[in-house]
């Protein structure tokens, strides 16, 4: 079978598989990858070799499917309980208000805007301009993490005080929420230098080190809060229009591609920290923007980082899934670079033609399921998936995540904070004075 | 004045515990309405839940800390590496290769080392290398080492990054002592140690960034110790160096093109009583020949396997062999060396009868190879076979797996040496021999040119670096005599003799 | 302006200072790090501690169970009533009504000077978007009046719409002529935004600074002298010891108070203007009124210039770049050019639409602004 067949039948098969597990609440493309690789070590060992070009292009279109379609979950499986939690996300505000099917083909949308975006403006520059910002920024990465972290911390808006006369008890009622999130922040940073300094977890599995932390962080508080409930998901419309035009795509391709575009650039900077960033910078107050905006960021973070490491001459590793790709392949120039950003377009097509079939399978699977039930079943996937892979210590680990992680969901502060785990640690090891904090830890 | 009110979008199916049960009033996630004062009661799995969060994120946190402060980081044999140990805590115990060198962008430091499985290059931060050299553990050559690392593993290499100074465990390891004539640019980036008497001790000018300079004479002959303000601080009584006799170990460099002795840690010196007789020696040099006793026998080059890999004729290599470990010997056809400054590897033709494949490796890998590949002679290399456009490759991963099987033969000479003057514009493409002494040499960045004068003129003598033997340069030098074949080109309009690759200079009595 | 803009003002001067780069290069981020966060911090301090503490005389509270526009009228009312009887300054506060995670009853007060008389509405249920919930436009009909005793002149063009988060909170002073002036949110940048606070707060920092560097380095120490030197050799010698000695304090009082001085600066240019000289000056001085806070462009193409010029600030500082560009070079291709191609991308979308870009109030844009990204 000729090279071209064999990219384009690995391709489709990774973007449909991804596309069906992206359906699932609290699943990352990066733990199947991570299951991936680990299959095609195995493989390896025992005589059997993988060719690149199936797991290259299966992998892409894993993370593209993925991008594109874990909009279902967020979305339509979980409902805000508002006796329990503070504030809404966007996404929840179109379930609530029956528009679940809305929200997610205009974040769609922008998840293929952001196709668009990657394969024809970001991959013909990136070859000639990014290697000028890698030699320019060379040696100050570590004061751009500070100065992340320093925005993050100091953006968060106090959610009480509110009412009642001034005083110190009006100050402590609005801080409260603030200090629950410099909380957050903290203990996640303590979890990160733990684990990126002395992790329990075995050497052997070491490539998954932070993954039971970021279940833990993430997956798990969001699963459990969706079990405990005790809203229910109100009745859902389908519509046959978005209500969008060629300017809110525009916009939102300029707010989603710049937060997408950082994400994926700067090490460690998240998709949820660049959009906030760019959240910031481009105040957007149309709703559809912002939706569609945060369909664009997601899939340029996501997508983005990984082509990064086949730009050729750049060599830039940057996301779970281009790490995990470097241990076991090293990209080969140009002819690697085309095939990935074919694969790229091909896999966005596959998993936006997919998506709608999917939200309404998954519309009337709530519709005759429990969405309480569904995210018990994810749940036991996520916890069988942390134990299969890192063992009771990442069991263990993904437990303390999960109780960092649903402080501010219960408490009222920012989810972001949680990425204390990685920018707070690594910002310190850049600057020179992780070792100094570690010591103190007494972990070195 | 109220008017009938709409249930709010999503209101419909929310639960109770939002509104307050006397008031009816919103309140949210409040346990007391802000309105009326009532308790709003929240149900139990919430208020388990937000009590189970507190004490995971707090003690079960501390638990954790805990747990991770008393583990201890296994041991791992480098030959073991995986790559799934990637970002992996480990403790690796080994002996140092080379004296750890400071990266070009100054920005940290690296040694290699080697576990008797395989080895592995570790960075260390300019923090951790300071604090290193303050307590003289910078690893050197030979040094036995015990730290602990973070993995980082790609395909193309592997390597550590040191976490802990605190753990950094470093047994130093006498380096051989070195009559001072005897050092050749050769031994650079080794440690060495020398001996003799100070003649003179030359600090640099006032806020200057100079170096010091301590000029050292043994009975072979001198040379110049080179070190800096930081070492020399580090020096227990500098005022008593000049005149003294001392014992020091050095890091053998070059210096645009110059031999440069440097100091690298003022504790290295040591001032004795008298100048130290050659049958005598130093108790680290004791302890460093008993340790020699004990040791095993002298390892070849092939490192990092135990076994090797089978040898494979030229021929035999096809793209089926794909991903498997190779043993060749084949001829240099030709040497790419990457441009100054890219990331471009070095690329080989090797050739075997009518077979030929390219081989690479990346600078990493190049600069523990011993003798570098020139073209003409017959090298063995090891390496994992890859596919590139459905042609076989051969990707080396260590330059402990290339060595020379033997020299190009000699080329033919092309008759007797021929007076210099003798050599016109007609002689352009023609092989000839010339005789005569050297004069300086000048660097070309990728070769040297000599002029070489006879009784009857001057004409520039060019040796390339990837065509010529290593031998060759290294017996060259201002002054000598030496008979030289090559191929008479023109470079600016002036006739010059380019060097046959292999040994094609010999020097003459 | 947004905290964004503010934020990355700051972060803009800092790259100017040589130092802070040459520090960033060692490891350092202390001096970014202090722009980033001085060019907010006059917002910090106000949105985020100061009015908290900031005391009012007259708590309008609606009822969510029960929203009467003709209460908040009458409390208006009265609060002007008070400011012209007892000839003072009179603080209200503006609560806002929550009805969800997600919603809030909106009211707007409107002065109606002709007529002198004040009138509440009570608008949608709105979201924290601010965008209005179906259905709830014409909830409440019914307009309340009440009227005022005097005239209210708005110097700052404020529409009191009470909505999302916290209320607002009006100023109502008395004037000679026996009107009054409205004052929204008097407690913002009543002394915050004040270039001597900024100063202020730097020098502060610096001396904890210089007690840190005595504590772990000792005092200033000379080297020893080979000759005599005259009095004022030797004060320039001190001198220029003593700044190198405390180098990263002096330093520090340059990157706060340029930083914070940006933010009064970027300020001056709304409507509502600072307080600039704060304790010396007593009012805010009115802005330069040439862009709104809340101007999504405006404060866009300063995050985006400061960037561009925060690249340029270390690219100028690299001793030896493999790549050469000019700073013309740099605008053309990170800004002229990609906005020409938007600008026009733009234009063939919206061609023959009728494009509604929302412009946010003067009064509370930078009021509901901040609230709403704090989000």
């Amino acid at each position: 079978m000729s090279g071209f067949w064999i990219v384009l039948l690995s391709v489709t098969a990774g973007t449909v598989l991804s596309s069906v597990l992206a359906c699932l609440p609290g699943l990352h493309v990066y733990n199947i990858m991570g299951a991936l690789v680990m299959g095609i070590l195995s493989l390896e060992s025992m005589g059997t070799h993988v060719p690149v070009d199936v797991y290259l292009p299966a992998m892409t279109g894993m993370i593209v499917g993925w991008a594109m379609l874990n909009t279902i979950p967020a979305v339509l499986l979980g409902t805000p309980d508002e006796s329990a939690m503070f504030t809404v996300m966007p996404g929840q505000k179109y379930l609530m208000a029956g528009r679940g099917y809305e929200g997610t083909m205009i974040t769609a949308v922008g998840g293929l805007a952001g196709a668009f975006f990657i394969i024809f403006v970001v991959a013909p520059l990136a070859p000639r301009y990014l290697p000028v910002s890698q030699e320019v920024l060379r040696g100050h990465m570590h004061w751009i993490l500070w100065v992340i972290i320093t925005f993050i911390l100091m953006s968060e808006w106090p959610k009480g005080g509110n009412r009642g006369p001034a005083g110190w008890a009006k100050f402590f009622d609005a801080w409260k929420t603030l200090l629950f999130g410099l909380a957050t922040f903290l203990l996640a940073g303590v979890l990160g230098f733990i684990l990126l300094t002395r992790s329990p977890v075995n050497h052997e599995v070491a490539f998954q080190n932070i993954m039971p932390a970021f279940v833990g962080l993430f997956a798990i508080p969001w699963c459990l809060l969706n079990i405990i409930s005790a809203a229910d998901v109100p009745p859902q419309r389908t519509t046959k229009t978005l209500g969008i035009n060629g300017d809110v795509i525009l916009r939102s391709v300029w707010s989603g591609g710049l937060g997408g575009g950082l994400a994926a650039y700067l090490p460690i900077v998240t998709g949820g920290v660049g959009g906030l960033l760019a959240g910031h910078a481009t105040a957007q107050r149309d709703e559809r923007i912002f939706i569609m905006g945060q369909g664009v960021s997601k899939f340029v973070y996501y997508v983005g980082a990984f082509m990064l490491l086949f730009v050729p001459g750049l060599n830039l590793t940057r996301g779970g899934g281009a790490w995990m790709i470097r241990a076991i392949y090293t990209p080969q120039g140009k002819a690697d670079y085309f095939m990935i950003l074919g694969c790229i377009a091909i896999a966005a097509a596959i998993s936006y033609l997919m998506i709608s079939p999917l939200a309404k399978l998954t519309l009337r699977l709530i519709d005759r399921f429990n969405y309480r039930h569904v995210s018990s079943v994810a749940m036991v996937i996520i916890v069988v998936m942390v134990f299969g892979v890192t063992g009771w210590m990442g069991l263990y680990i993904a437990l303390v995540g999960t109780g960092i992680g649903l402080i501010p969901v219960l408490f009222g502060s920012r989810r972001l904070n949680c990425l204390g785990i990685l920018l707070l640690p690594i910002a310190c090891n850049m600057s020179g004075f992780g070792e100094t904090i570690t010591g103190w830890l007494g972990l070195t | 004045m109220t008017e009938k009110k709409q249930a709010l979008p999503g209101h419909e199916t929310q639960s109770d515990e939002m509104n307050c049960p006397s008031c009816g009033r919103f309140v949210g996630t409040a346990n007391k309405c802000a309105y009326c004062g009532a308790k709003v009661e929240k149900r139990m799995s919430l208020l388990a839940i937000r009590w189970a969060a507190i004490f995971l994120a707090t003690v079960g946190l501390f638990l954790l800390w805990m747990m991770a402060v008393h583990r201890d980081i296994p041991v791992v044999l480098l030959g073991n590496i995986q790559p799934t140990m990637n970002f992996g805590q480990i403790r690796v115990i080994g002996q140092v290769k080379g004296d750890a060198r400071q990266n070009r962008t100054g920005g940290g430091w690296r040694f290699t080392v080697d576990d008797g499985t395989d080895s592995m290059m570790v960075w260390v931060s300019k923090k951790q290398a300071e604090e290193l050299a303050e307590s003289n553990r910078m690893p050197k050559e030979q040094d036995s080492v015990n730290f602990v690392g973070s993995l980082s593993i790609s395909d193309e290499s592997s390597s550590l990054r040191l976490l802990s100074v605190k753990e950094f465990q470093l047994t130093r390891t006498a380096a051989n002592q070195v009559q001072l004539a005897d050092i050749t640019p050769n031994m650079a980036g080794t440690s060495i140690t020398v001996a003799g008497k100070v003649l003179a001790f030359t600090p640099p000018p006032a806020d200057s960034k100079r170096p010091y300079n301590l000029e050292l004479a043994d009975d072979s002959g001198k040379q110049t110790l080179t070190f800096w303000q930081t070492e020399y601080d580090q020096i227990e009584d500098p005022e008593a160096l000049n005149g003294a006799f001392i014992r020091a170990r050095v890091s053998v460099a070059t210096y645009k093109d110059e031999l440069q002795l440097k100091l690298t840690s003022g504790l290295d010196i040591e001032i004795l009583e008298a100048m130290p007789l050659a049958q005598q020696k130093s108790a680290a040099e004791k302890a460093a020949a008993s340790y020699a006793k004990e040791k095993p026998a002298p390892r070849d080059f092939s490192r990092g396997r135990l076994t090797l890999a089978p040898l494979t004729d030229l021929s035999d290599v096809t793209a089926a062999l794909k991903g498997q470990t190779v043993r060749i010997q084949a001829t240099i056809k030709s040497v790419r060396v990457p441009e100054e400054g890219s990331q471009q590897p070095f690329s080989i033709i090797l050739q075997q009868g009518d077979a030929t494949l390219r081989a690479s490796y990346w600078s990493s890998v190049n600069d523990v190879i011993a003798v570098k590949p020139t073209v003409g002679t017959v090298f063995e290399m090891e390496g994992v076979i890859t596919v590139y456009e459905d042609k076989p490759q051969l990707k080396i991963q260590s330059g402990y797996k290339v060595k020379p099987v033997r020299d190009a033969p000699a080329p033919v000479k092309p008759g007797e040496a021929v007076p210099i003057s003798s050599l016109t514009a007609a002689d352009k493409g023609k092989q000839r021999m010339i005789s005569g002494t050297l004069g300086p040499a000048r660097s070309l960045g990728k070769g040297t040119a000599y002029s070489i004068t006879d009784e009857s003129g001057t004409i520039d003598l060019v040796l390339w670096n990837s065509t010529v033997s290593p031998d060759v340069f290294r017996s060259l030098k201002e002054g000598v005599a030496v008979e030289a074949t090559g191929l008479v080109d023109e470079y600016q309009e002036q006739l010059q003799l380019k060097a046959n690759p292999g040994v094609s200079v010999v020097v003459t009595p | 302006m947004k905290g964004f803009s503010h934020f990355m003002s700051g972060v803009a001067v800092a790259s100017f200072c040589p130092w802070s780069i040459d520090a960033a290069l060692q490891g350092n981020p202390l001096f970014f790090v202090l722009g980033g966060a001085c060019g907010i911090l006059p917002d910090t301090l106000d949105f985020k501690v100061y009015r908290f503490f900031y005391n009012h005389d007259i708590y309008i509270t609606p009822d969510p169970g029960n929203p009467d526009p003709q209460y908040i009228a009458d409390e208006m009312a009265r609060a002007m009533d008070i400011a012209v009887t007892e000839n003072r300054y009179v603080k209200v506060k503006l609560v806002s009504i929550r009805l969800g995670a997600d919603f809030w009853q909106q009211y707007v007060v409107n002065i109606d000077n002709d007529k002198k008389e004040v009138s509440v509405k009570f608008g949608p249920v709105v979201n924290t978007g601010q965008v209005p919930v179906d259905g709830t436009e014409n909830q409440y009909p019914t307009v309340a009046r009440a009227p005022m005793k005097a005239k209210l002149i708005q110097t700052y063009d404020a529409a009191l719409k009470v909505d999302i988060f916290d209320g607002p909170t009006i100023g109502l002073a008395p004037r000679k002529d026996g009107d009054f002036d409205l004052d929204f949110l008097p407690w913002h940048r009543e002394w915050s935004h004040s270039l001597t606070i900024g100063l202020f707060l730097g020098v502060l920092f610096a001396l904890l600074v210089g007690i840190i560097t005595t504590i772990q380095y000792g005092w200033v120490s000379l080297p020893p002298q080979q000759e005599v030197l005259t009095t004022w050799a030797a004060a320039k010698q001190w001198l220029a010891a003593f700044f190198t000695h405390y180098a990263i304090a002096w330093q520090s009082i340059v990157t706060i108070a340029g930083c914070y001085g940006v933010h009064v600066v970027e300020d001056q240019l709304g409507h509502m203007g600072s307080n600039i000289f704060y304790p010396f000056t007593k009012e805010r001085t009115p802005g330069l009124k040439w862009m709104h806070s809340g101007d999504g462009i405006a404060n866009f193409l300063t995050v985006w210039v400061c960037c561009l010029l925060i690249f340029w600030n270390l690219h100028r500082a690299m001793p030896d770049p493999t790549f050469h560009f000019g700073f013309v070079h740099l605008m053309m291709v990170g800004l002229v050019i990609p906005g020409a191609v938007f600008a026009a991308i733009r234009w063939l979308l919206t061609r023959g639409q009728n494009v509604q870009v929302e412009k946010g109030d003067d009064a509370d844009d930078e009021w509901n602004e901040l609230k709403a990204s704090g989000t």
